[in-house]
């Protein structure tokens, strides 16, 4: 018999936060009201210190991706509060095989299944780990649900018409990369490197609906927040980057390569939507634009912040430079069969 | 409204301008008509979390364990504040001179032209570019019709094509930040301001070559129309 982990023991007190960050401070409202008045009133000035065309584009880049991601972030969590207030602590863990070798390349394939975007499947696999489900596959299936989901492979097959090789090495590519990152986190991956939320463990004098609100609450803002720090990255390279750059670069080799991953990094264009841009970008070779669509869900700056946001700064340091590194790794080799 | 009520609070607006968004068809401007039912419903869930929130935190007297504060949820007043303040327009303009995304040729024999419309075909920037480079001849005889806004064209381009503009129209995957602009040259001789829209009806003419990758096509206009702007100001 395999020895389950016990779980968790849910009553295990944790310390109380400090007073000062025990809540969010009405100075805060304030400041941030203060601010926003100041904005309103000033804007006629202000506007002829920076060009105001310039503003506009980066606000509407940055309330786009916001708005684009609002309503998956919001399912995810659901999703997320759901598995945790629902399932009992060990029902996946007893559903999935228990070797990491196998459990890993399921859940994979669970992702691939779903349609999911990835600012959906942050939440969903923190509540995946929350349940005991061990973070190597937990973190594959976060990394296929959005990379290779029928939607996301429809939307490659529509936008590169007449290549459906493209479809099969997105596939094969992400697929890998989710696949490897999991093994290797399994074999090498430490728990403490992840941040355990003293918020979602539920205490015992409170009940069941008001800690999924509670933990609802708390992952909704902070996921939120994060996603705006990302959104307004984004939007601040976007607008930054000088047109007529990407013309100039190079087109093949190494060099195509790694420019539409860089690229993919800091447009954080969604994935059912990246493969109309990928395919857009013509004098990149076939490899680089497969790479662009295989970074793009597993690593940009959008989700960058939301790692950071949910599964705290020791995990993203070590989580996205892997996943990026598979990334690139994975679409090079399946590239070179293309 | 206390410290412990004030995420709850949070929610809540960030919620109710979701509905609004839809409600008020402002989330076109930001992404595509598709995403309304979704955006609608996160914004009544945040909105319900966030009221049942309040509720329970006023009714709540003794202690909670305390949520760990997000201190990074109020970034979320920034997106809230510039479309309650600001309200970003659509994209235009910016960025786009002398820039354009390639067409792709079609895999299969296109279908016939739509039939006219108060004596002209319309299409889209995107098709009428795609006819043009990959089969022409299915062109010939057409008056086409197209509309987008104006992007005016740099003294390189107007010696190389004539006077006139760039008709331009930006297609969305899902948001702006995807957005791909396609741009057929006007030749005629209003010389719109930015980010104006246009109505404008003429002849095909032969494409021409350009900075980009691929030539520019034409269209010889006859008659260019101010129009305002479309409710949904991207196509897809």
């Amino acid at each position: 018999m395999t020895a389950a982990a016990p779980p968790a023991p849910v009553d295990a007190c944790c310390p109380p936060a400090p007073a000062s960050r025990a809540a969010l401070p009405l100075p805060g409202v304030l400041a941030v009201g203060t601010v926003l008045l100041v904005l309103a009133v000033a804007r006629g000035p202000l506007q002829g210190l920076v060009d105001a065309q310039a503003a506009a584009t980066w606000s509407t880049l940055a309330v786009s991706v916001c708005v684009q991601a609002l309503p998956f972030l919001v399912l995810g969590i659901a999703v997320s509060t759901l598995i945790a207030a629902v399932l009992p602590p060990d029902a996946l863990v007893g559903a999935l095989p228990a070797r990491p070798g196998l459990a890993v390349p399921v859940a994979g394939v669970a992702g691939a299944l779903l349609p999911g975007c990835e600012c959906g499947s942050v939440p969903v696999a923190s509540g995946l780990i929350s349940r005991g489900v061990p973070e190597g596959v937990a973190l594959t299936f976060l990394l296929s649900a959005p990379a290779v989901n029928p939607v996301v492979l429809v939307s490659t097959y529509v936008a590169y018409p007449g290549s459906p090789g493209m479809v099969l090495a997105r596939l094969a590519a992400s697929l890998g990369t989710a696949v490897l990152v999991g093994l290797l986190w399994c074999r090498f991956g430490r728990p403490e490197w992840l941040r355990r939320q003293a918020v979602h463990q539920r205490h015992a004098h409170v009940g069941r609906g008001e800690h999924a609100l509670q933990v609802a609450t708390h992952d909704l803002l902070q996921a939120g927040g994060f996603l705006v720090l990302g959104a307004m990255t984004s939007a601040t390279l976007h607008v930054l980057l000088p047109p007529g750059l990407l013309d100039s670069l190079a087109g093949q080799g190494v060099a195509a390569v790694l420019t539409l991953v860089v690229l993919a990094v800091v447009l954080a264009v969604c994935s059912e939507a990246d493969a109309f841009v990928a395919a857009s970008l013509t004098q990149f070779s076939r490899t680089a634009q497969l790479a662009f669509m295989v970074v793009g869900p597993v690593v940009d700056v959008k989700l960058v912040a939301l790692h950071v946001g949910t599964f705290g700064r020791r995990f993203a340091a070590r989580f996205c430079p892997l996943a990026l590194a598979a990334a690139v790794g994975t679409s090079v080799l399946v590239g070179t069969l293309l | 409204m206390n410290a412990r009520t004030a995420p709850s609070a949070l929610l809540l607006v960030l919620g109710v301008v979701a509905v609004q968004l839809v409600r008020t068809e402002a989330y076109l401007r930001y992404v595509k008509a598709g995403l309304a039912p979704y955006l609608l419903v996160a914004g009544v869930l945040l909105a319900l979390l966030g009221a049942a929130g309040m509720l329970a935190g006023h009714r709540e007297a003794r202690a909670l364990p305390a949520a760990r504060p997000s201190q990074a949820g109020w970034l979320l007043v920034v997106p809230v504040g510039l479309l309650l303040l600001v309200s970003p327009p659509a994209l235009g303009s910016y960025g786009l001179q002398g820039r354009a995304t390639p067409v792709a040729a079609p895999q299969e024999a296109l279908d016939a032209l739509p039939p006219p419309r108060d004596g002209a075909v319309e299409l889209t920037l995107r098709e009428y570019s795609r006819r043009a480079l990959f089969a022409p001849a299915g062109l010939d005889t057409a008056r086409l019709r197209l509309l987008g806004f104006a992007v005016p064209a740099s003294a390189a381009e107007r010696a190389a094509h004539g006077s006139g503009f760039y008709l331009t129209r930006i297609a969305l995957s899902c948001c702006a930040a995807d957005g791909q602009a396609f741009r057929v040259f006007v030749r005629t001789d209003t010389a719109p301001a930015a980010d104006t829209w246009w109505s404008v009806e003429g002849a095909p003419g032969p494409p021409a070559a350009a900075a980009g990758d691929q030539p520019d096509t034409v269209l010889v206009a006859d008659r260019v129309t101010a129009v305002p702007a479309p409710r949904n100001p991207y196509s897809y």
